[in-house]
């Protein structure tokens, strides 16, 4: 979705890029397309900026909220200035973009990445990066705040996403068609929404893919009878006519996903080239291990992955 | 022949230019109101074409509108879910107001394959116009009469992943603003109308108005309008006409203007040709005709006077070397006359002693009888002739002798009245012709002259010449004048000298022949 508080962002002065953007934006629910290619939107690089004595990160939304949240006790930490890309996801920050932006820390530069997918071996090894695990984020479940649905089974809501299920009343709603929302992004990297159905082919195909939190988001809102998902960090906003709904009986909570009762998650992580400078790696510590982290893995209930000082 | 000359030619070359300039200025003027006629017409296809072009820019724009919507893909997405899922339409309209909400149009609406009305459910109207006037998928635009009145809509279909999903359609109204912002535009009126009714116009309180279309004119409101019909393609059981029309009083209007600009632009260039033609004429033949006058006198034996002018042309020029020479033969001519003058006195006088000469005698004789007969005078000659002049000669000298003539030539002259003619006939006698109403006084006169030669003697180196002189009168009457009658009247007196002479001279002797005694006083006969 194009809104006018993207176009007026003043990190993208570029025209150029602007319509680039734009015109990526316009395209993004050509679905089909853009499940072929992991890059189908290529991020314009020059729109992170790396100013001298300043430490850039950059990534997936989902990420960025943690590093956001805790930025100050980050720069605290490190002594050192950060800039960080990845709030507007849609606009290209997202899990390529912090790979790419780990790799770009160098002699001039001091970069770190972040993501909301677990990376492969293979990934790590062939782009030549190194993952730090930070916590496991839910996966929420959303249908329209009209719909009388609050819980569904976790049959249910494969049913549901593999198009087996295709009205409401067989799950106990009103007698309505189901629209289907999804965003199967990250396709080659495991986990996320792959916790729901193996693969994109498993999905219904008379569905709605959409290519940003934000779209999912919409089109939930739009549809009363609309079904998505998305991570539990996502900043809801007061227009938004969506809620999420329990699976088996259990919201998402860190809780339940420690306790493997909440079957949706995906992990969330830092990543650095091979050789991140010192600062960097002290700024990952925190994150992973830092108080503030841990403050704001409750609010989010995400599940760290490490324990309070563990580093 | 006034017509060969320079001046003529100058009137005659001006009245054809006047012609020319006047026939040219008439013929606009008379020929302009077929122009402004034309230009009109002109004016009013320029005026179609540019309501054509607005009104095809319009349709363009609501095209653009539907192909905007149409090849959205959210909109194509949300199409979707709602035809292919069964999803709420609300979701579509929500779309629509959130993210088209904003296209400048007055009535939208989207349908699926079937008819079924996705958007705007109010729009039934709009929903039956789109589906008489769209037989295919193509994008199309129609003007329909809807609920509300004229409108124009396009038409574009929804595709999907190959498939038609549906059809969306927005609208603009031609209402009265439509027409006021078009009036603005061209400059025309609008007239919407149906059944040959006015149902609104851009001219105030028409409504309902009778519309008969003659001739492509109509009278409205007592003026008459150029009017075109505007097409307007669709479909329509009760089909609405628009027509604009342009005001013949304008049109009029500018063609009395035009022609009233003509008519002062014919009348203000005659009269400048008329000016700049007689300025032209007087500074032209001013001088020649002062020349022609001054050629004209001198022809004729005078010189008249040509003052010099201040130099500010050829023609001065001319006619200050005219003045020149006018001036240097007035200064030939004087010197001429003055040569003359000393010539002709020359031949009439007396070398020696200032008197007339014979042959002047001749001449002013004949004068003096026909004075003698308008006064009723007779002429009188007093014939003198100095005594023993030839002894005084001998005595004293030649040149005493010539001072003796000179000095009794002086004393004629002294005492003869200006009527009197004094002349030397040779030697030392002399005649003095003169005018009086008898003898009497011709004798005295004489008798005078004698007496004053005798006591007044002529002084010459110191010493005293006395000289007497005989006298012999006769007269003549002018009434019986002849060629002879001079030479009988001196010969009369000649023979009264002659007498004189021989009675022992200084004395003055009458002519007492027959012709001369009837005029004589005969108590003063003999002095």
């Amino acid at each position: 979705m194009i809104s006018n508080k993207h176009l007026a962002l003043p990190d993208h002065p570029n025209l150029l890029s602007q319509y680039l953007l734009i015109f990526c934006l316009m395209m993004s629910p050509t679905l089909l397309a853009a499940e072929k290619k992991d890059d189908f939107c290529p991020m314009p690089q020059h729109d992170i900026k790396h100013p001298t004595g300043f430490i850039t990160g950059a990534g997936a939304h989902f990420s960025w909220i943690i590093f956001n949240s805790i930025k100050t006790d980050l720069e605290r930490v490190s002594g050192r200035k950060i800039l960080l890309y990845g709030k507007d996801s849609m606009l290209g920050q997202g899990c390529n973009a912090g790979i790419k932006n780990a790799q770009l820390n160098g002699n001039n530069t001091e970069t770190f990445g972040f993501v909301c997918c677990p990376l492969s071996k293979q990934e790590t090894e062939s782009k030549k990066i190194k993952v730090y695990p930070i916590a496991i984020e839910p996966i929420l479940v959303l249908v329209n705040q009209s719909n009388p649905i609050n819980n569904l089974s976790h049959q249910q809501v494969r049913g549901i996403f593999s198009g087996k299920i295709t009205n409401w009343k067989a799950v106990g709603g009103n007698d309505q068609p189901i629209a289907v929302v999804t965003r199967l992004h990250c396709k080659k990297r495991p986990g996320h929404w792959k916790t729901i159905l193996p693969s994109a082919k498993a999905f219904r195909n008379v569905r709605l893919n959409v290519s940003s939190a934000d779209e999912m988001i919409q089109r939930v809102s739009d549809f009363s009878g609309a079904i998505g998902h998305t991570g539990s960090t996502w900043l809801f906003e007061t227009g938004n006519k969506v809620k999420r709904i329990s699976i088996n009986g259990k919201v998402a909570t860190a809780k339940n996903l420690k306790s493997k009762h909440y079957p949706y998650y995906r992990q969330l992580s830092a990543i650095t080239d091979l050789s991140p400078s010192p600062d960097v790696l002290k700024i990952i510590k925190e994150v992973q291990t830092g108080a503030a982290f841990f403050e704001t893995a409750k609010r989010f209930e995400l599940l760290p992955l490490n324990k309070p000082g563990s580093h | 022949m006034f017509w060969r000359t320079f001046r003529a030619r100058l009137f005659i070359y001006s009245t054809i230019l006047i012609i020319f300039l006047s026939a040219t200025l008439f013929y606009s003027y008379r020929y302009s109101h077929d122009v402004i006629m034309t230009e009109a017409d002109n004016h009013l296809f320029r005026l179609q074409q540019l309501l054509d072009g607005h009104l095809a820019a319009e349709r363009n724009e609501l095209q653009r509108y539907t192909t905007i919507l149409s090849l959205d893909l959210r909109l194509k997405e949300y199409m979707f879910v709602v035809t292919g899922i069964g999803g709420d339409s609300k979701a579509l309209q929500t779309l629509y107001d959130r993210v088209f909400g904003w296209l400048p149009i007055d009535r939208k609406i989207i349908l699926d394959n079937d008819g079924h009305i996705l958007i705007g459910n109010n729009n039934t109207d709009l929903a039956i116009a789109v589906r008489n006037n769209t037989t295919n998928n193509n994008n199309r635009f129609f003007y329909f009469q809807g609920k509300t009145g004229l409108e124009i809509a396009a038409v574009s279909p929804i595709k999907y992943r190959d498939k038609i999903l549906g059809k969306v359609a927005v609208t603009r109204h031609i209402d009265q603003s439509w027409l006021n912002t078009n009036k603005a535009i061209t400059g025309g009126e609008f007239f919407l109308v149906q059944n040959k009714n006015i149902i609104s116009s851009t001219l105030n309180s028409l409504e309902h108005s009778p519309f008969n279309v003659i001739d492509n004119r109509i009278t409205v409101n007592r003026q008459p309008y150029h009017l075109y019909q505007i097409n307007l393609p669709g479909k329509n059981q009760n089909p609405l006409q628009l027509w604009f029309g342009l005001s013949e009083v304008d049109i009029v209007n500018r063609l009395q203007g035009h022609q009233q600009f003509i008519l002062i632009l014919a009348l203000s260039g005659i009269a400048a040709i008329l000016i700049i033609s007689l300025v032209m004429i007087r500074n032209f033949t001013r001088p020649l005709l002062q020349l022609t006058h001054a050629t004209s006198e001198i022809s004729k034996g005078n010189l008249p006077l040509f003052a010099k002018s201040q130099v500010h042309n050829e023609f001065d020029v001319l006619s200050n070397h005219f003045a020149d020479m006018i001036h240097s033969l007035r200064d030939k001519q004087d010197e001429i006359d003055k040569t003359h003058a000393i010539l002709e006195q020359s031949a009439i006088t007396d070398t020696l002693t200032g008197t007339y000469n014979r042959r002047y005698l001749q001449e002013v004789f004949p004068k003096l009888m026909a004075q003698a007969r308008r006064e009723g005078f007779y002429v009188y000659a007093l014939m003198f002739d100095l005594d023993h002049f030839k002894k005084i000669n001998d005595t004293f000298g030649h040149i005493a002798g010539d001072q003796c003539l000179t000095y009794f030539s002086q004393l004629l002259l002294d005492n003869s009245r200006t009527s009197d003619y004094v002349f030397r006939l040779g030697g030392e006698e002399f005649l003095i012709l003169m005018i009086s109403e008898n003898i009497t006084t011709a004798t005295h006169h004489a008798e005078k002259i004698r007496q004053m030669l005798e006591h007044k003697p002529v002084t010459f180196n110191e010493q005293t010449i006395n000289m007497t002189v005989s006298g012999g009168v006769s007269y003549a009457r002018p009434e019986n004048s002849t060629d002879k009658t001079l030479n009988q009247m001196l010969s009369r007196a000649d023979v009264a000298l002659y007498e004189a002479k021989n009675e022992g001279r200084n004395r003055i002797h009458q002519s007492n022949k027959p012709e001369d005694t009837g005029a004589f006083d005969s108590s003063k006969k003999a002095v």
